[in-house]
């Protein structure tokens, strides 16, 4: 056991030499430590003027979100069918050299137990960032429920992927224990909404904050623990702690005395899983996709540049991200946000703002900026630039148009503010699609993607400057009313942001010729 | 015909091709023979315009930069970049429009059946085997009819037979007058197919040699007497 926890250790080690290794990755690991470090000592240092029970319905909310978090990564690792028990390196040697199968599930436990201290600090992260200062008992409460969650999902994910090895009758286990949770957590929340005769709003906080939420297995026994502390009930406290900690236990008595052998396939899922995440991490977006029921559709291709757009369109079909499930569930969680809260159309607009933002970083420019075929194409570079970005572009026109006439025809906003609305998220749409493209030709290896989603938000930032500046002009210049600033702030925005965004495109076409990106 | 003039790619102070010269003429394959490091890749990628380099290079008369040379010649890359999503026969098509290539669909037709992908056509590139990407990525080069042909290091991956069976496609190509630059340092593969050869070394071209100048030598002997390559005996023996 002793040559595995050095093999840990080790690993680690390489692990934080290779963050290290690198000027750039180092100066951005620092940065990350740094900001996250400011952002925690901050809310220590404010917690004592915090009266915790008077702020109780926030962190309510806060921690029913941070647990939301919690259960869509649990629930996604437990249906992922991409599983293995460890990555490939680990599985050849631990799997086939001198260790005992015991020896070898102590290890997953362990291992897992590490991985559960880093995804409850994200959790934490989320809770912090959401209710702004609280006490550091709270804190710790948030950190222990969330790496309890981690702790018994991780290990109840092993457990049952190699009972599904062994007992291939019972694979799809994992995945039937998913919609468990999430039928308990739709009968809970259906009860609520029943129960308020369809307020949808009364229903949340009720949802939020009773005790029936408590009756979801794990995630309520977290909350109870959580909330316990928050308002100071000792009891609810120790009885949430306790079942986390006794559905721990029972998992990794379960998981460890397993008795029987699983090897031969789980070394071939731990060497599949590793190539894919290896070519997913060096950018194939694809690598972890299943293409064994990949459907088949007619394609046509245009001539020249734009067979460049004509492919593009035809993998997002391939892919199903014409419009995503996944967009779509984000969309309608901020339309119904919007709606039900009476939020309005301009909080709607700025959440679609952000969702741009995110959507733009992941379009996949960079496998078309860096792949041999399309520089060596015969034309010119600002048509195949335009054939790569247009499919993007006019996707996200069209879904952010719809998105926001909806919500504005139902929340019966003024045309000219539905207007407004799509132009000005239109106009970020082009900013950001743009900084994506220029922190690829500054940036050129896009390995580091911490520092390279740093850069892409500052050059969105700068590329926002010039309309600032140009509406301080025309303020200063033109003799306005009150109510017109705003309105001329806004609209000299929106056009400056697509200049911005077309020059920059216009400067960076060059890049499809080959020699830009490549070279150095 | 492809034409490089003092060709130069330096990496800071490093120089990876230096004052390359080299001609490989229509109807002629033309081998850029070399030990690992020695700069073969760095010319081959020159050519084909994927770096920024001093010096000139011109493909069938027009320089390397210009749509009607990116027109004129195929590139085979030494490991195949192919989209995982799309089918062989959606690869071919996306060649064939964005080159703007007429009858593509009939020239596909016949290297699909001449590397056995009949049966994988509607199979997407991630299912393929490391020698079915490397045929498909010749198919690519190939579809677009080149006038020029580059080849860097192509038979990674493939099986004998289809080693074979590649190297008959090249003479065949270059009967028909394409102009092919192959860039290897596996000697044996392509002995009994080249016309004119290249030796480099440290980044400069150290020997040039014509099959019909040779006067007994092989391609073999030269490679050993130019290159700072050093066999030793027991290697030998292995």
């Amino acid at each position: 056991m002793k040559s595995l926890i050095k093999l840990s250790l080790l690993k680690m080690r390489g692990q934080v030499r290779a963050l290290f290794s690198k000027p750039t990755s180092a100066v951005a690991t620092i940065f990350m430590v740094l900001l996250y470090g400011a952002i925690i000592v901050g809310n220590f240092m404010n917690s004592s003027s915090e009266d915790v029970i008077g702020m109780s319905i926030d962190i309510h909310i806060g921690i029913l979100v941070s647990l939301a978090m919690s259960a869509l990564m649990v629930i996604m690792q437990l249906m992922n069918k991409n599983k293995a028990m460890l990555m490939g390196e680990d599985a050849f040697y631990l799997l086939g050299g001198p260790f005992s199968r015991r020896q070898v599930q102590s290890f997953v436990v362990g291992y897992t137990y590490v991985q559960a201290i880093y995804m409850s600090l994200l959790s934490l992260f989320m809770v912090i960032s959401l209710v702004g200062s609280t006490s550091m008992l709270v804190i710790l409460c948030i950190f222990l429920a969330n790496y309890f969650i981690y702790v018994f999902f991780l290990g109840l994910t092993d457990y049952l992927y190699v009972v599904g090895i062994v007992f291939p009758k019972l694979a799809n286990v994992a995945k039937y224990v998913g919609y468990a949770i999430l039928i308990c957590v739709f009968a809970v929340a259906g009860y609520f909404v029943f129960e308020t005769g369809f307020d949808l709003q009364t229903a949340l906080l009720k949802f939020a904050q009773t005790d029936a939420f408590y009756f979801i297995p794990v995630f309520g026994w977290a909350k109870m623990f959580i909330s316990g502390a928050v308002d100071g009930n000792t009891l609810y406290t120790l009885l949430g702690l306790g079942l986390l900690v006794v559905s721990s236990i029972v998992i990794f008595i379960l998981f460890r005395n397993f008795p029987y052998d699983y090897h031969e396939k789980a070394i071939e899922d731990s060497f599949a899983l590793s190539n894919k995440m290896k070519a997913a991490k060096s950018g194939n977006t694809d690598a972890m996709r299943d293409t064994s029921k990949l459907k088949n559709y007619n394609s046509k291709f245009k001539l020249g540049a734009w067979a460049i757009s004509s492919k593009l369109i035809l993998e997002m079909r391939k892919r199903k991200q014409l419009v995503s499930i996944q967009e779509l569930i984000t969309l309608a969680l901020f339309a119904g946000m919007s709606i039900i809260l009476e939020f309005g159309i301009v909080w709607f607009s700025g959440m679609l703002v952000y969702w741009v933002v995110i959507s733009s970083q992941t379009a996949n420019f960079k496998e078309e900026f860096q792949n041999y075929m399309i520089y060596l194409i015969p034309d010119s570079p600002l048509k195949k630039m335009l054939a790569i970005v247009g499919p993007t572009i006019l996707k996200n026109i069209v879904v952010v148009a719809l998105a926001i006439t909806v919500v504005g025809v139902i929340g019966q906003e003024k045309i000219y503010d539905i207007g407004y609305a799509i132009m000005m998220v239109v106009g970020y749409l082009f900013v950001c699609i743009s900084a994506n493209i220029l922190t690829l030709r500054l940036f050129k290896s896009t390995a580091n993607r911490t520092f390279v989603l740093l850069m892409q938000m500052l050059i969105v930032i700068l590329c926002i400057i010039p309309s600032i500046a140009l509406s301080v002009w025309l303020l200063f210049t033109l003799t306005l009313q009150e109510g017109q600033i705003l309105q001329l702030f806004s609209i000299v925005s929106i056009f400056a942001n697509i200049v911005v965004a077309g020059i920059i495109i216009f400067l960076c076409r060059n890049m499809l010729n080959g020699r830009e990106l490549q070279s150095e | 015909m492809i034409e490089v003039k003092n060709l130069t790619k330096s990496y800071g102070s490093f120089k990876a091709a230096e004052d390359v010269n080299l001609v490989a003429k229509d109807g002629c394959i033309t081998i850029l023979l070399g030990p690992n490091g020695a700069g073969k890749s760095t010319t081959i990628k020159s050519i084909a315009n994927l770096l920024k380099f001093d010096g000139e290079i011109d493909i069938c008369g027009y320089p390397n930069s210009t749509v009607e040379a990116k027109q004129a010649f195929g590139y085979i890359p030494d490991t195949p970049v192919l989209y995982d999503l799309l089918t062989i026969d959606e690869h071919v098509d996306f060649i064939g429009s964005a080159y703007k290539v007429e009858n593509y669909r009939e020239v596909a037709d016949h290297y699909i059946t001449l590397f056995d992908l009949e049966e994988k056509r509607k199979k997407v590139a991630k299912e393929l085997s490391k020698g079915m990407r490397q045929k498909l990525s010749m198919l690519l080069a190939l579809v677009i009819q080149p006038k020029a042909l580059l080849v860097d290091e192509p038979m990674v991956g493939l099986d004998p037979a289809s080693i074979e069976e590649t190297l008959d496609l090249f003479v065949k190509l270059k009967d028909e007058g394409c102009s092919i630059l192959i860039s290897t340092h596996i000697i044996d593969i392509i002995e009994n197919i080249w016309d004119e050869a290249y030796i480099m070394d440290h980044g400069r071209i150290v020997k040039t040699a014509s099959r019909s100048h040779m006067n007994g030598e092989s391609l073999k002997d030269l490679f050993f007497k130019y290159t700072s390559v050093e066999v030793k005996n027991d290697e030998i023996l292995d």
